[in-house]
């Protein structure tokens, strides 16, 4: 086994594991990470310029970035909110610390965006959070 | 550490010496504290791996050295392990001397049934008595792999759970 070691603090496993076996293919047989690096590791026959494009996926790494079924996740989360009516959202609304609240409220915004966005619909016009007037 | 000494025969007649005496004297104190090695490990984040085949969890850090005299080894470790996924396996194996103890396909115990989040962490724990080791130094380091559906986590940090990794020569 080859092991590719690039020092990094963050990551987002799931994505990364799915990006490094989209370009590696086979000779690509997982990540590890130990909270100073992350660790890729390889089969014996691969070649410097594989080992190079392993350690370039790690440097290019996005660790925000959700892999399909972490968006599909959050977006299974969100769906709840959405489901409610009216009175039962102010009853859940009321029950919530302020913080939260806001919380579900940005999620609700960012999912509504995303729809529109995946939607084929035309992007918000406004930037997001809206700015103050 | 006292070192252990290998002591001549006697028969009915020999002088028994000061080195006889010297050398039963370190044996007894070697009995009461034989060769061991204990890590008690905490990090700043979780160990994690989506590894399908047997990897080092940290070869530095979670790796014992261990000066034997040729007796039985007895190896323990616990820790608290999660996945991504409830469907992903955790696999576990020490590696003596480079060669993984198991050898089989799935290490020495398989982990299932895994939470998805620290909280859910399932508790992993095995003792492994190693048996035929020549007298000398040796070296035993924690092994992992996951199943290929996700990504599998060891608790390390110092708000969760340490991992607990030694070995004891008996």
């Amino acid at each position: 086994m080859i092991e590719v070691r690039i020092e990094r603090p963050d990551l987002n496993p799931d994505r990364l594991h799915a990006d490094l076996q989209a370009a590696l293919k086979d000779t690509y047989l997982g990540l590890s990470f130990d909270g100073r690096a992350i660790t890729v590791h390889l089969t014996d026959g691969v070649t410097p310029d594989e080992q190079g494009r392993a350690a370039a996926a790690v440097r290019a790494h996005d660790p925000a970035a959700l892999t399909d079924t972490q968006r599909a996740d959050r977006d299974r989360d969100l769906l709840p909110f959405f489901r409610l009516g009216q009175e039962e959202l102010i009853a859940l609304a009321e029950g919530m610390e302020a913080p939260a609240f806001r919380r579900e409220i940005m999620r609700a915004f960012a999912h509504l965006r995303d729809l529109v966005v995946r939607g084929g619909g035309a992007p918000p016009s406004s930037t997001f959070p809206p700015a103050h007037k | 550490m006292p070192d252990w000494t290998t002591m001549r025969s006697l028969a009915t007649g020999d002088l028994v010496t000061e080195a006889d005496m010297e050398a039963l004297r370190g044996n007894i104190e070697y009995l009461l504290d034989p060769s061991h090695q204990r890590i008690l490990r905490t990090a700043a984040s979780s160990y994690l791996t989506t590894s399908t085949t047997f990897v080092d969890v940290d070869s530095t850090n979670l790796s014992l050295s261990l000066t034997t005299h040729g007796g039985p080894v007895l190896v323990i470790f616990s820790g608290c392990v999660y996945g991504s996924v409830t469907s992903v396996r955790a696999y576990l194996d020490v590696a003596i001397d480079g060669t993984r103890h198991a050898g089989t396909p799935l290490g020495l115990l398989q982990f299932g049934g895994l939470g998805t989040a620290p909280a859910d962490g399932r508790p992993a724990a095995f003792s492994l008595l190693v048996n035929g080791l020549e007298a000398g130094t040796h070296t035993f380091v924690l092994q992992w792999a996951a199943s290929s559906s996700g990504t599998i986590y060891l608790l390390a940090q110092t708000f969760y759970n340490p991992i607990q990794f030694a070995a004891i020569e008996l």
